[in-house]
């Protein structure tokens, strides 16, 4: 049939074979491009940097291992090899003859050993044969039971021939051992000596990257499944698992997959590994260290030393984490594979890219290097150029809930398993910034719930019997700017801030009238407060000296809560400038500052408040001082100089009837329509107006939360809740427009606002109204928060605290400080902040706030640190009730005031410092009586110490006190009478070894020295007692040793036995019996007020009081 | 024809998109390498005084070819506050050393015609690793008394503090940059050594807790060119290689003046400082 | 630049570029595929039009605007006529879309609309559905010329042989697989999947959208009751697309690219696909925001935007606005205005069955007729629903409350 034409095609084949040539090989790069994609991450190039450092810091450490004098050792070890070898050579036939006579011993000892063991085999068999045979009754029974005995006969015999054919064996062997044995020698001093660079080239080929190397191999694209070097590395948590809204998550922190050294010593950066150091050595200096590990710790001085003096600093990611021994380490309180790093860090556990793991910037500057990735790249992922100049590729990343801590808010972590402790052991930013929360009265106003922020006392005084105190002029300046009277007051200042009057933010006409609707609510508050006062007439005060008064206030104590200056020496500049909070201790900033306590309040408030401060109001944070009659007159007269004139002549503007009747009106038509609200306010008079604003006024600025103000008890705290705000989501925080903005603070640093929650809160502290830039708002909507004039340090701290208070839950066998131990110290320690104890007293370390008013360090109050393992309670007890009980250190002018502690107090502070000190709660040693022997030997070496020019061993006859005074003895140290009763029985001992230690500065002497090399005590004793000088000593304690010199010469050397004798003579000369605390802890009765008489009806703006004299009542004062 | 218009035209677009994509951030070049850590560098621990023993090692002193010597006085201007006597009656021991002539106070000790004791002269700037003298430097507690007033030792070298007086004295120093120690001294005789491993230039005072008036000051010398000044207010710094050096004096109450001096090779240059009242 | 950017912010807005779509599509099938004229009596209706447009435009300003831009437009394609379809002009019609998108790539807040990797695909989709329909009304505008001087459709031109499976069909159809999983590949690796935070149902995000599909009916929940939107529109148009084969019963143009001879059928769905379906997909893409309000293109989408809303239901509109008095209590007075219109709206196919349509209803038959009608007219209330709202601020024709019925 004809042939078919052909069928025409739709597209022509050579095209479409182009088209398949050329799309495969598309498709071939771009499975390339999968491959890649996968293979290249931003990680694996941190793996390869660590280990090319490490590489060369191995090379470096192997030329120091190959330095000169190993060479030389190695070079004559060689010649000894060589020189045994040819010794070897001349005896090489006897050397042969005895190895081949080894070999021959050998093959019968292997021959005997096999017989033996075969034997022994057939015989347990044989064995189960014949018992067999006897249980069941077969007949031949007798004769298996003499096969069996024959077999064990058999076997005794090869034991032996074995034993015999080992002993010739071991034989022969020591006699070949013996030709080689210089040859030996000489191999393993040498491995020794190279044991060390050994060990250096294994490391190396763990840490070998270069082409070719297994490492590279086992780390190519396809083959990297096998074991790789470059891999994943991470620690799974269970227990401290992530919130998924509806799930709980296993942790899988996987930072270490570039932060490669963070556990590993040695890689320290340079400030590190100089305070690291410093720390070691001082703790190397005071013998903390156990003897067995000082060689260690010396090792690792000169490591840090080492990598001081390296010519470049090892810069993150590899750092090793500061702290090793609190955070990461394997021995430290966190060790990396329980905690992880994102427990106290926060960020993305999983994420193994620097901007997804929620790295978060603390500075724009740090945000734009961060961000920096190569054009060319479009931006999606950073590349090795970018890493060499520290660009991570950086991104906003708003999808991550809990982004890092910023640099300087690492510690903000601790307070989620902390929260139940005053402050954390070795957290000294994140214990300052709670204790700075506490102190400002952060928590007055906004909620916080957790255990450290509640049932604290309200920080602000009351102002219940605020007539009494001041008057209404002063009060107005005060209300309207308190920083313009006192540069380091708490008070915040309310009026007259950023988003009311500054002209750079609000127009000139909105700025006027903000002022008229001030100065109205002002005066409004102040009518208010003067209206509801107690109108108590308090006893004047006697004739009192200034000039002494300074004298009593600088010796007897106040300077450690309060502060007497305004003028302080700036460090920089040298001149004197205004001084700020963070200027003093926090502590000293518990009581007011002195200055202008003159001009704002009158004589006979300050004599009755100095005296005993809880007569004017119960919750008095002040204690008394227990000053008599002369001595309060004489401070009174003293503060009464304290004078700010000028501050009273700032003029102040009326109250402005229009402003104040349409604030009034604001507030009532959220109940009333505007015409009742109109007739309400024209029935009031101008005077109650002004009340009922003040009282709505107080409630929109909340000074009910800091303060106790009549007719607000009990009412919500003002600010949002603070619990978990530091989980709150990042767009929850309105920025206004403030994101990425520079602004310039009252006090004149420019501050910015980055898109970061901690960023929100710091600007936010810095100035609470800034947000309320270019926005339009009706007065009343504006930002409220009170401007505390932080300083920047403050602000972070607290800032670091808001941040830390999140809403991530941990398992309760994670959380700190719940054991009942721990619960004891920490509802101690709530005490000793809360009474402001570190003002003068050390407690865990801290405070002795005053140290810096008293020169001479050794009048300063006592150090508390071992106050626990040292008092006993009953004696703690009533001291604290009653201080006046016991003057235990006569040289001392600084007093222990009466905080009139309720005895549930003072048993929580004696058993915080019991519990502390280790010591058991109830000291049963007391009833201890010393044998009179001991007694007596105690004596002759009490005298022979001469311990008596410093101690009186006389008991105090009350009526005449030691006077402090340096010159004389008996005020020098404690009398000795007073230990029995104060001291526990087994704490004297060890404090008369080692005063230093204990106390470090104390005026104690280090009578038995520290034995450099053996860490043990020497006693002086030991070779005075033969002295002539001490002959008679000799004498008299020979007879109490029973006549044995030897026993005598080894109990003098014997620093234990020593210092126990003194503690019997000590015994032996206490009393017993102690005054018990009187109920107000002796504090003087002052003459009770006269009950609050009816407000005269003189107009409240200008009315001055008139003091009605009642007569002084004067009191027994100490 | 079309087809390459068309094609040309599809680049321009696409040339276009992919500019407008890009988001052309280069690498910003204005902080490069300068690194964030360096930005708040924490304050390294209190780094040992300037003087410590740099790496490269001048020649030792050659004690006798070119060493140069330093001699001076130091004047006294104005009226010295006259000095008054010490109350021992704390320790009858020690009022009983001192029956015949009270003891006085050693702040201020001038010579009769103006000179000024116990100043501590020494070279601030010299370079070199010094080995401490095998000699021990002693201070003796004598009739309550310390003697000497001022004193200085090399780092390394041994400190004997001994007590003569049949009284209690408890040697109580406070060295700032060393570590600090107390300890007592009951039996006459007693000897207690001590010593320094960290250079301290400035004097720290030490001081007896049980009698209050015993004061003396003590440096700690990295290197060997220090003296105190005598009764008659004259020093001498021996040795010296040739150079040129900044010369402290240091008095306890009248602060510390500073001098620059050159010395040739056997060279003794004269030298004088005036402290005013 | 920035006076470009806000002209075409307002243009976008959705009274003004849903009836700028609507006039384009007419505009096109009168004067390109019809071939008509502006001086035929077709002509002078669309310039009358246009006209009222621009009367209306001065007492509800977006009109203006609209109006301008209906001359602009109808004037360029009266004079294409049916030059539109030539490759010239489809090409320049490429490229002037293609640079004017790369152009509003560089504005920061359309960039991060377009370029976010979740739009890509919609990006992508309003090229190719340009692209498709240019060529198939090309392809019917070149048929319909032979057609109307009586010659026959291009496709039937070709052989009707067979063709070899390989290579035409396997051959080709393997090189666009591959073709295609190239392209997948590189868009996966070059744009990362947009992980967000963990899944919380406490907090949704703000706008809340649907997946790219769906946003269509999300825009028309905004016009009409959820009832309404959610449930009868939905399935109508799953019913409708079902049973178009039995409404439609044209034998012409089948198998053959046509225009003229399928002018309803092809009319209607592309009008329902493009501009009811895909372009409110466009709309709810890139110009809804935060809290579901309008934003154009270049504008930032700030969710603090304040947008009054002050629709009125019909009932309010004339017992309050136009009586001046109070709303009656019983619903069945309230709502007497918005039942006329419904009632009267619905029974439009019956008379047009009588008057106009009458061709149409003996063709087709009483059944197709009514059911294709009344889909029309369900369809075509989207539109108006719309008009009213944008234009009268109509919010329900017909509100009754009690039984949860609203129009």
């Amino acid at each position: 049939m004809k042939p078919q034409e052909p069928i025409p095609h739709n597209y022509s084949i050579r095209r479409l074979n182009l088209i398949f040539a050329l799309s495969s090989i598309v498709l071939l790069g771009v499975t390339g491009l999968i491959v890649g994609y996968d293979y290249i991450r931003g990680w694996k190039w941190f793996q390869l940097e660590f280990l090319r450092m490490q590489q060369e810091r191995i090379v470096q450490e192997m030329q120091s291992a190959k330095a000169a004098e190993n060479a030389k050792q190695l070079a004559d070890l060689d010649a000894q090899d060589q020189k045994g070898s040819i010794e070897l050579a001349h005896h090489r036939d006897q050397y042969l003859s005895a190895q081949k006579l080894l070999d021959a011993e050998e093959g019968d000892h292997y021959r005997a050993d096999q017989d033996y063991r075969f034997a022994k085999a057939n015989l347990d068999a044989q064995r189960y044969i014949a018992e067999a045979s006897v249980v069941q009754h077969r007949a031949d029974a007798a004769q298996q039971q003499a096969e069996y005995d024959r077999q064990s006969k058999r076997l005794a015999e090869l034991q032996l021939a074995l034993q015999e054919s080992t002993r010739k064996r071991d034989a022969a062997k020591a006699n070949v051992d013996q030709w080689l044995k210089k040859i030996k020698d000489a191999e393993d001093q040498k491995k020794l000596l190279t044991a060390s660079v050994d060990l250096l080239n294994k490391q190396l080929t763990a840490v070998d990257m270069d082409e070719f190397s297994t490492n590279w191999i086992l780390s190519q694209p396809l083959l990297d499944f096998v074991n790789p070097v470059i891999k994943i590395d991470q620690v799974v948590l269970n227990d401290l698992s992530i919130d998924m809204n509806y799930m709980n998550v296993p942790r899988v922190d996987r930072c270490q997959t570039c932060h490669r050294a963070i556990d590993t010593p040695g890689w320290e950066s340079k400030a590190e590994a100089a305070r690291l150091s410093q720390e070691l050595q001082q703790s190397l200096d005071a013998y903390q260290i156990p003897q067995e590990k000082r060689k260690e710790t010396q090792d690792r001085i000169a490591q840090l030393k080492r990598i001081q003096d390296a010519p470049n600093d090892t810069l993150n990611p590899w750092r090793t984490h500061p702290k090793l021994d609190l955070y990461v380490g394997s021995a430290s309180a966190h060790p990396l594979l329980e905690y992880g790093c994102t427990v106290c860090h926060r960020g993305q556990d999983r994420a193994t890219e620097f901007g997804r793991a929620g790295h978060t910037p603390a500075s724009p500057r740090m945000e734009h290097r961060w961000a920096g990735t190569a054009w060319w790249t479009l931006g999606f992922f950073p590349w090795t150029s970018d890493f060499k100049q520290r660009h991570w590729g950086y991104e906003e990343n708003e999808f991550i809930e809990t982004p890092m801590y910023p640099r300087h808010y690492y510690e903000a972590g601790c307070i989620k398993c902390h929260s139940a402790q005053m402050g954390v052991d070795r957290g000294e930013d994140i214990t300052r910034a709670t204790q700075t929360v506490e102190l400002y009265g952060c928590y007055a106003c906004h909620k916080i719930n957790n255990w450290r922020f509640s049932d604290l006392r309200k920080p602000g005084p009351d102002l219940g019997g605020i007539a009494e105190k001041t008057t209404p002029e002063w009060a107005f300046r005060w209300i309207s700017d308190p920083h313009n009277f006192r540069s380091t007051t708490r008070m915040p200042s309310f009026f007259y801030q950023r988003n009311i009057i500054d002209p750079s933010v609000v127009p000139p006409q909105e700025r006027a009238q903000n002022i008229k609707l001030q100065d109205a609510e002002i005066h409004a508050i102040v009518s208010y407060l003067f209206d509801k006062s107690t109108h108590r007439v308090w006893s004047p005060p006697g004739a009192g000296d200034a000039a002494r008064g300074k004298q009593i206030v600088g010796s007897v104590g106040c300077m450690g809560c309060h502060v007497d200056t305004e003028q302080v020496k700036d460090e920089k500049t040298g001149q004197l400038r205004l001084a700020r909070r963070d200027d003093f201790p926090l502590e000293r900033n518990y009581g007011f500052n002195f200055t202008g306590v003159g001009t704002k309040t009158n004589a006979a408030w300050i004599y009755n408040w100095v005296k005993n401060p809880k007569a004017y109001y119960a919750e008095a944070p002040m204690p008394s001082l227990r000053l008599t009659d002369q001595e309060a007159s004489d401070v009174t007269a003293y503060l009464l100089t304290m004078q700010k004139p000028g501050f009273m002549n700032t003029p102040i503007r009326p109250a402005d009837a229009r402003a104040v009747h349409d604030l009034a009106k604001g507030y009532l038509i959220n109940t009333l329509s505007d015409r009742d609200a109109e007739m309400k306010l024209r029935s009031m008079s101008s005077q109650e107006q002004l009340v009922y604003l003040g009282q709505r006024s107080i409630e929109k600025y909340g000074c009910y939360s800091c303060h106790n103000i009549k007719g607000f008890e009990g009412l919500k705290p003002i600010g949002t809740e603070l619990t978990v705000e530091g989980s709150k989501a990042l767009h929850l925080f309105d920025f206004g427009f403030m994101t990425d903005q520079q602004w310039k603070n009252e006090d004149g640093a420019t501050e910015h606002v980055i898109h970061t929650v901690p960023s929100w809160v710091y600007n936010k502290l810095r100035n609470p109204r800034i947000y309320d830039d270019r926005r339009t708002k009706v007065y009343n909507d504006k930002l409220k928060m009170p401007n505390f004039h932080l300083t920047p340090e403050e602000a972070r701290r607290i800032a670091m605290v808001v941040v830390g208070l999140t809403k991530e839950k941990v398992a309760e066998n994670r959380m700190a400080g719940l054991d009942a131990r721990t619960r004891l110290i920490e509802e101690g320690r709530k005490r000793v902040s809360q009474h402001n104890c570190r003002a003068c007293h050390v407690v865990d370390g801290r405070g002795r706030a005053i140290a810096s008013t008293i020169a001479d360090a050794n009048f300063l109050p006592p150090d508390l640190s071992p106050e626990g393992a040292r008092a006993q309670s009953p004696f703690l007890f009533n001291f604290l009730k009653d201080p006046t009980v016991m003057k235990i250190r006569p040289w001392l002018s600084v007093r222990m005031p009466t905080f009139h502690f309720t005895d549930q107090e003072a048993n929580t502070l004696v058993t915080f410092f019991a519990e502390a000190g280790k010591g058991e709660q109830f000291d049963t040693t007391r009833g201890m009586n010393p044998s009179p022997q001991n007694a007596a030997i105690g004596k002759q070496v009490f005298t022979m110490l001469r311990c008596a020019q410093c101690h009186v061993t006389t008991p105090v006859n009350p009526e005449n006190p030691p006077v402090p005074n340096t010159a004389d003895t008996t005020s020098l140290a404690p009398n000795l009478t007073l230990a029995r009763l104060r001291l526990r029985h087994d704490w004297v001992p060890d404090w008369i070894r080692r005063p230093n230690e204990m106390i470090p500065g104390t005026r104690m002497p280090a009578n038995f020295p520290r034995d450099a090399a053996t860490g043990g005590f020497q006693s002086p004793l030991a070779m005075a007692i033969d002295s002539p000088q001490f002959a008679q000593f000799k004498a008299t304690l020979l007879p109490l040793f029973g006549n044995n010199e030897k026993e005598l010469k080894r109990s003098m050397g014997d620093v234990v036995t020593l210092t126990d004798y003194l503690r019997d003579y000590i015994w032996s000369i206490g009393i017993t019996q102690m005054r018990p605390a009187s109920p107000d802890g002796d504090v003087p009765a002052i003459a009770m007020p006269q009950p609050s008489l009816p407000p005269p009806a003189a107009p409240a703006a200008k009315s001055t009081r008139n003091q009605r004299a009642v007569p002084a009542a004067s009191g027994p004062g100490r | 024809m079309t087809m390459k218009k068309f094609v040309s035209l599809l680049f321009a677009s696409t040339l276009v998109l992919s500019i407008a994509c890009g988001k052309g951030k280069e690498a910003s070049k204005e902080d490069q390498g300068e690194d964030d850590e360096t930005q708040t560098t924490a304050t390294t621990a209190a780094s040992t005084a300037s003087g410590a023993p740099a790496a490269t090692a001048p020649a030792a002193p050659a004690v006798s070819a070119d060493a140069a010597t330093l001699t001076g006085l130091v004047k006294f201007e104005g009226t010295a506050p006259k000095m008054t006597n010490i109350q021992m009656s704390a320790d009858p021991y020690c009022q009983s050393q001192h029956a015949s002539a009270p003891a006085t106070e050693e702040d201020v000790v001038t010579g009769p015609a103006g000179e000024l004791a116990n100043v501590f002269v020494y070279i601030k700037d010299i370079k070199g690793n010094f080995p401490p003298p095998s000699t021990p430097a002693t201070i003796d507690q004598k009739g309550c008394r310390y003697y000497p007033h001022v004193n200085a030792v090399m780092v390394g070298q041994q400190l004997q503090i001994k007590n003569d007086d049949a009284t209690l004295h408890n040697i109580h120093a406070l060295p700032v940059v060393n570590s600090q120690f107390n300890e007592g001294q009951p039996v006459q005789g007693m000897v207690s050594n001590k010593t320094f491993d960290k250079p301290e230039m400035t004097p720290f005072k030490v001081k007896c807790d049980v009698h209050g008036w015993m004061k003396s000051y003590m440096a700690v010398m990295p290197h060997p060119f220090y003296s105190v000044s005598q009764a008659n207010g004259s020093f001498t710094i021996s040795n010296l290689p040739p150079g040129q050096y900044t010369v402290v004096a240091w008095h306890e109450k009248y602060g510390q003046q500073e001098q620059k001096v050159t010395v040739g090779a056997k060279e003794s240059k004269a030298l004088n400082f005036t402290f005013k009242g | 630049m920035v006076f470009i950017k806000d002209f075409v912010n307002v243009l976008s807005a959705g009274s003004i570029s849903f009836l700028l779509l609507t006039s384009i599509f007419a505009l096109i099938i009168y004067f390109n595929l019809l071939g008509g004229r502006i001086k035929s009596a077709g002509g002078f209706a669309f310039l009358g039009f246009g006209a009222a447009l621009l009367i209306a435009g001065i007492f509800i300003a977006p009109l203006l605007y609209l109006g301008v831009a209906y001359f602009l437009i109808l004037f360029v394609l009266a004079r294409l006529g049916g030059r539109l379809w030539d490759t010239k002009i489809g090409l320049q019609l490429f490229v002037f879309g293609a640079l004017a998108f790369g152009l509003s790539m560089l504005d920061p807040n359309f960039f991060l609309i377009a370029a976010k990797p979740d739009n890509v695909p919609i990006v992508a989709m309003i090229f190719l559905l340009g692209f498709f329909t240019w060529v198939a009304l090309r392809k019917a505008y070149l048929n319909d010329t032979q057609i109307v001087v009586g010659g026959i459709p291009w496709e039937k031109t070709e052989s009707d042989e067979k063709l070899f499976t390989w290579p035409d069909l396997v051959y080709t159809e393997m090189l666009c697989m591959i073709l295609l999983t190239i392209v997948m590949i590189v868009w996966s690796v070059v744009l990362r999947a947009p992980l967000e935070e963990a899944a919380n149902p406490t907090s949704s995000p703000n706008p809340a959208k649907a997946p790219w599909y769906f946003l269509g009916l999300q825009e028309m929940l905004v016009y009409f009751d959820p009832w309404l939107a959610g449930v009868v529109l939905p399935t109508l148009i799953i019913v409708g697309l079902m049973a178009i084969p039995y409404i439609d019963t044209n034998p012409k143009g089948n198998g053959y690219y046509s225009f003229r001879e399928r002018k309803w059928e092809i009319g209607v769905f592309l009008y329902g696909f493009l501009v009811l379906w895909s372009f409110l997909i466009i709309t709810g893409t890139f110009l809804r925001g935060p809290n579901w309000n309008f934003f154009g293109p270049y504008e930032f989408w700030d969710p603090n935007k304040l947008v009054p809303l002050v629709n009125v239901d019909l009932s309010e509109l004339m017992w309050v606005k136009v009586l001046g008095t109070s709303l009656p209590k019983l619903w069945i007075i309230r709502e007497i205005f918005g039942l006329g219109l419904i009632g009267g709206y619905l029974g439009l196919p019956p008379l047009m069955a009588i008057g106009p349509f009458r061709r149409f209803y003996l063709k087709m038959g009483a059944a197709r007729y009514y059911v294709g009608a009344y889909l029309f007219l369900i369809m075509m209330s989207l539109p108006i629903k719309m008009v009213l709202r944008w234009l009268f601020n109509l919010k329900y024709i017909l509100h009754i409350q009690e039984i949860f019925f609203n129009v």
